[in-house]
């Protein structure tokens, strides 16, 4: 506790510390508004740009006129103000001036290309778009990783993958949501090709974001609710309780027994029943008796690990509200 | 196929009418989007960008306006493996309707249109089918409206000699002879059928937003799903002498949830504030689950009743078994964020979100045989059937839930960013604590040896809180490299539990680099050692019991002279240690790297390794460990190819120490204490998890803009491995089989474009899925333990493969 108030102490001197500063740099919502750069906005607002950047260019750059970016009516988009395409590139007039005299141009000031540094790029999308899921973006695994609004987003496209529900039954790569996220995080890919169990992302019936907010969130592992179980009980609600004879791992933490992205083992089990029960349960008789695999030479196999395992009996693992559901039999 | 007793054929009506108003809409709209689109009739000239180039009217029309795209064809599943259908709906060897719908509309760029609309439909013939619609006008209010159906199938090889149709209450065969083993049960081979394990998620949604005055808006949204079919659950009769009588059988699925989501937020330049609401209602149309029991009286702790065979009493009724399902609750919450820029890149964010669950379900009776003569000892309540034996009627059970985060990050030099952060996260388990008797069965002898007797367990209502502190500093120390440091400390207290205060600290140290384009790359190393307080494995024991048990079972154990005096008495061995509470040292690495050799080319490399190390556990789970390296390949040789490749391997390893012991007898009272202490009857296992992932697919424009092609090819490999010790005390048994599975899919897939609108595609997909499951495989329902004491009937259900093979030939239209 002693440390919980220090280091909020110290948090609370730091935020009263940098209030006290001078507001003299720029705004972090600066674009629409005031140069970052330094340098000039280039005037004629999109058609300034279109001159060069129009239907022949390899990358889709008109596509973001078919986008909500596009739509001049929302007076918040950059498209809606006169400096258009700079409300997100950054003030350009050098780069519109250049003469095609077969030097290259001096770039735009604001590149979203694999080139640009995450701070500048974040800096343009949340200068509109920090409300919302985007409030806990600053700190998020995301952001402290340098990913970048780019990393994961296409703004010139009709429908940006990343937010594209993909529901196609003759693929086995998703694309949409799925295939981006998965881009980096492979190990989540593998653990998703698992047959034996796992959630349905592979058939396109739930995308990361239906446990996942990759903006930053309150929960940990940036799940969309504020505790792990609190993210599970959306699907698995029969699962919250409360009951009468509670099974303390359950109510703390679901991936104490579960891992969520695929295992080689029925529905999404660490470990093999019994040994998984066997790491918590150690009593007498039974419940510590070695067992070992099905010895099908004998008239009876052992039920405790065939079948169901522990499940034979003990059925109610996640909690019973039976009077006599003390050891979750009934 | 198997016989079905699934309720919810109202809810799958509305799925079809869901659909059919899909597809409605779909014959629908593209006869008026010449309509619609005359009003915007495409002119280049509509466009503000007076001045840009229009050399390909085509390919800017295609650009700037939204498509919309009409599919309609037929899928051929020729495989009859109903496996494949889960989550898929592909469940029979039969044709189905392949139909997609994706209509869009948003006003042309410049035209002063801020509308919004989208229909969409997807896998409209399929049981996974996706019906959404859209339409907002953008900048002031939206409306969503949304249907999804989510087929699981489990099994269609499980078994049940219950009569169909029978639900909650599971019916015999009449006449049905008791026997106390399933050989001894004349009927049980004639009357084993078939059944599918399979549920369907139907889930209603709708939705909005409003954009208010004054950077304020506010967005809801609604779920309602019904979750209907069956599941394999235990239904165990009662104990006798810690032998179970048992069966596997189905219980029927009949739930409802219903979510509401809902937030006013304020979006300012500076200041973001959201103050939300999200409530949860679950309601399970089914009370509870009761069978007829197959089995014979068994004399002694069983009531005489306990079998079919009522021993000549005909009562009605006599002889089930019952269990509760799946409570009815809610779930309450209140959440509040704000977040605040400050110089210096500073930002801060406050969030809390308070909870209220609540569970209020009727009590179920001690027993549902209401014939079965409740037996007490003088002065105590009567249970048997008799609620009032109950401390009360239904558990009133509530936890109040806390999670409040602060972070605070900010760059106070330059190149340096800094991230402070708390979070609290309590559960508050505020339900009641009564003393309940504990009787093994509804057709056991329903006597109570008393409220101080080992029947009598106290409810443990478990609470929890944690406090996490997070410290995290990154100095830029070269072009776009990054060098951080982070620290963190976890306090986690627990009522109830063996170990009330545990505390984790650790360290992380972060690399980040990425000086040029062609080489990014991401080391991360993290620490943490874990130690809590004493950790007193008999606190449940002893807080879930009356005062007499507890001391007969320390003097027991102290009489015993073997034990020392603070491990007495104890429940589990003493030297177990529960993984999630025990002391622990870890550590982990995570490694990432990107070329870009060439430009057409990309290759990315990754090794996740961690190492979970409870040193202090001599029984339990002693070490976990994962490692996962794999490559991925992205090459584009020519601008019409695309190809790409990947392959990863996962290991993940358990290490677990047992030590089998026994409990006392009438001629040895101190069989337990010798036996914990007796190595010999030691057991250790170590279960690894070996899976090979790979896959390579490519995608070419064979006439560009005409002829497209792809396929994808994934191969996955698992396999488990038990290795398992036992000492000289114990029986050596079987080695435990290998747990394998194996897939191979391949999907090929064309696209031709016969205009501008119309196209045809024409896809195949193979998927073969062999799994080897020793725990179900080879297993019938009689196969397992079964004698007068003891007995389990199984469900017969054997780890199900396919091998799928589908065509698909579908016309698309696509229009603007």
């Amino acid at each position: 506790m002693r440390a919980a108030g220090a280091a909020l102490a110290l948090a609370v001197l730091l935020a009263a510390s940098v209030a006290a500063e001078d507001a003299a740099e720029p705004d972090r919502s600066v674009l629409a508004s005031a140069p970052a750069g330094g340098g000039d906005y280039a005037t004629g607002g999109m058609d300034a740009c279109l001159k060069c950047h129009d239907e022949t260019e390899e990358y889709p750059v008109l596509s973001i006129l078919a986008t909500p970016h596009g739509v001049k009516a929302d007076r918040r988009t950059p498209l809606a103000s006169e400096n258009a395409c700079q409300s997100c590139h950054g003030p350009s007039a050098e780069h519109v001036r250049k003469e095609d005299d077969g030097e290259p141009r001096p770039p735009v000031a604001i590149s979203f290309g694999p080139e640009a540094s995450a701070d500048v790029v974040d800096e343009v999308c949340l200068g509109c778009h920090q409300g919302g899921d985007r409030m806990h973006w600053a700190g998020s695994p995301h952001d402290l990783y340098n990913v970048a609004c780019t990393s994961c987003h296409t703004i010139h496209a009709h429908e940006d993958p990343v937010l594209s529900k993909n529901v196609d039954p003759m693929r086995f790569t998703r694309d949409g949501q799925a295939k981006v996220c998965l881009t980096c995080h492979a190990e989540q890919r593998a653990q998703l090709q698992q047959r034996v169990s796992s959630h349905p992302l592979r058939e396109g019936k739930l995308d990361c974001s239906g446990c996942h907010a990759p903006h930053g969130s309150v929960g940990p592992k940036l799940l969309n609710r504020p505790t792990l179980n609190e993210t599970c009980y959306q699907c698995h609600a029969e699962k919250r309780g409360p009951f009468l004879w509670e099974h303390a791992p359950v109510r703390e933490d679901c991936s104490i027994c579960h891992t969520p992205h695929g295992s080689n083992h029925p529905t999404l089990l660490e470990t093999r029943v019994p040994q998984l029960c066997q790491q918590c349960h150690m009593a007498e008789f039974h419940p510590s008796t070695a067992y070992t695999g099905p010895d099908f030479q004998t008239p009876a196999l052992d039920f405790h690990a065939l079948e169901r395992g522990c499940l034979n009996c003990h059925t109610e693992v996640h909690g019973s509200n039976h009077p006599s559901g003390v050891r979750w039999t009934r | 196929m198997g016989d079905r007793e699934m309720p919810g054929a109202g809810y799958r009506r509305c799925a079809r009418a869901a659909t059919a108003a899909a597809w409605l809409a779909a014959l629908l709209l593209p006869l008026a989007a010449p309509a619609w689109a005359q009003e915007d009739d495409f002119e280049v000239e509509d466009f503000e960008i007076e001045e840009a180039a229009y050399g390909d009217e085509q390919r800017y029309r295609e650009l700037t306006t939204l498509a919309s795209e009409i599919e309609l064809g037929v899928l051929y599943d020729f495989s009859n493996d109903e496996r494949f259908g889960n989550y898929t709906g592909l469940l029979d060897d039969r044709p189905y309707l392949l139909g997609n719908l994706d209509l869009r509309q948003r006003g042309l760029f410049g035209g002063g249109d801020d509308v919004y609309g989208r229909l969409r439909g997807l896998n409209l013939g399929l049981d996974s089918r996706f019906v959404g619609a859209e339409i907002e006008r953008q900048g002031h209010y939206g409306l969503l409206f949304e249907f999804d159906q989510l087929p699981v199938f489990q099994s269609e090889t499980a078994q049940t000699f219950f009569l169909p149709g029978g639900d909650e209450n599971l019916v015999l065969p009449t006449p049905w002879t008791p026997g106390a083993t399933g050989a001894a049960m004349t009927q049980l081979p004639a009357s084993l059928r078939e059944i599918d394990i399979d549920w369907d998620r139907l889930r209603y949604s709708g939705g909005g937003f409003v954009e208010l005055p004054a950077d304020l808006s506010f967005d809801v949204r609604y779920d309602h799903e019904v979750k209907t079919g069956q599941k394999l659950v235990g239904a165990m009769m009662g104990i006798s002498g810690g032998n179970p009588r048992s069966l596997v059988v189905p219980e029927p699925l009949d739930y409802v949830t219903q979510q509401l989501d809902a937030a006013l937020r304020y979006g300012g330049e500076d200041l973001q504030l959201s103050l939300g609401y999200y409530g949860s209602a679950f309601n399970n149309r089914t009370s509870s689950l009761t069978w007829q029991n197959p089995y014979t009286a068994v004399a002694g702790a069983w009531d005489p009743s306990a079998g079919f065979d009522c021993g000549g009493a005909v009562v009605a009724g006599c002889g089930s078994g019952r269990k509760g399902v799946a409570p009815d609750n809610w779930f309450h919450q209140v959440l509040a964020s704000g977040g605040y820029n400050l110089p210096r890149h500073t930002r801060v964010t406050l969030s809390g979100a308070f909870g209220w669950m609540l569970q209020d379900e009727n009590f179920l009776p001690y027993s549902v045989n209401s014939a079965l003569a409740a037996v007490t000892q003088a002065g105590l309540p009567t249970v048997g059937s008799d609620l009032a034996a109950l401390p009360r009627s239904s558990l009133d059970a509530e936890i109040f839930t806390s999670v409040v985060d602060f972070h605070v990050t900010s760059r106070p030099v330059e190149r340096l960013d800094v991230d402070l952060g708390y979070h609290f996260d309590n559960r508050d388990n505020e339900t009641p604590r009564d003393v309940y008797v504990y009787i093994r069965g509804d057709a056991e002898d329903q006597s109570v040896d008393g409220l101080d007797s080992d029947q009598a367990r106290i409810n443990l209502p478990y609470s929890f809180t944690q406090h996490r502190v997070d410290v995290d500093a990154g100095y830029e120390v070269w072009r776009r490299t990054t060098v951080g440091l982070g620290y963190a400390w976890e306090l986690t207290e627990r009522d109830f539990q063996e170990v009330e205060e545990l505390t984790e600290h650790s360290v992380r140290a972060i690399l980040r680099s990425q000086p040029w384009s062609l080489l990014g790359t991401r080391l991360t190393y993290a620490h943490a050692w874990r130690t809590g307080d004493d950790y007193k494995g008999n606190l449940p024991f002893i807080q879930g019991h009356t005062a007499v048990p507890i001391e007969d079972a320390l003097q027991a154990c102290l009489n015993s002279g073997l034990v020392p005096t603070p491990e007495c008495p104890f429940e589990n061995h003493p030297l177990l240690r529960k993984s999630y509470l025990a002391d622990l040292e870890s550590d982990e690495v995570k490694f990432m790297l990107t070329l870009l050799p060439l430009e057409q080319l990309s290759v990315g490399l990754h090794l996740n390794w961690a190492l979970e190390d409870y040193h202090d556990s001599e029984v339990g789970l002693t070490e976990a460990s994962r490692l996962s390296p794999g490559v991925d390949f992205t090459w584009t040789p020519v601008e019409r190819i695309t190809t790409h490749a990947f392959y990863s391997w996962q290991q993940y390893r358990t290490e677990q120490n047992g030590w089998s012991f026994q409990g006392p007898t009438g001629a040895n009272p101190n069989r337990p204490f010798q036996q914990i202490q007796d190595p010999t009857r030691r057991w250790s296992s170590r279960d690894t998890d070996d899976t090979h992932t790979a896959g390579f697919g490519f995608d070419y424009a064979v006439l560009p803009d005409r002829l497209s092609a792809g396929a994808d090819y994934v191969f996955a490999d698992s396999r488990g491995d038990i290795d398992f010790w036992v000492g000289s005390a114990l029986s050596a048994g079987v080695p435990y089989p290998n747990s394998e599975s194996q897939q191979h899919n391949v999907s090929v897939h064309t696209e031709y474009r016969f205009t501008e609108s119309v196209s045809m595609r024409v896809g195949y997909l193979f998927a073969h899925f062999d799994w080897e499951d020793w725990a179900v495989d080879g297993i019938g329902p009689t196969s397992l333990t079964c004698g007068a004491s003891a007995c389990v009937i199984g469900s017969g259900r054997h780890s199900e493969d396919y091998v799928a093979n589908v065509v698909s030939w579908s016309l698309v239209y696509r229009f603007w």
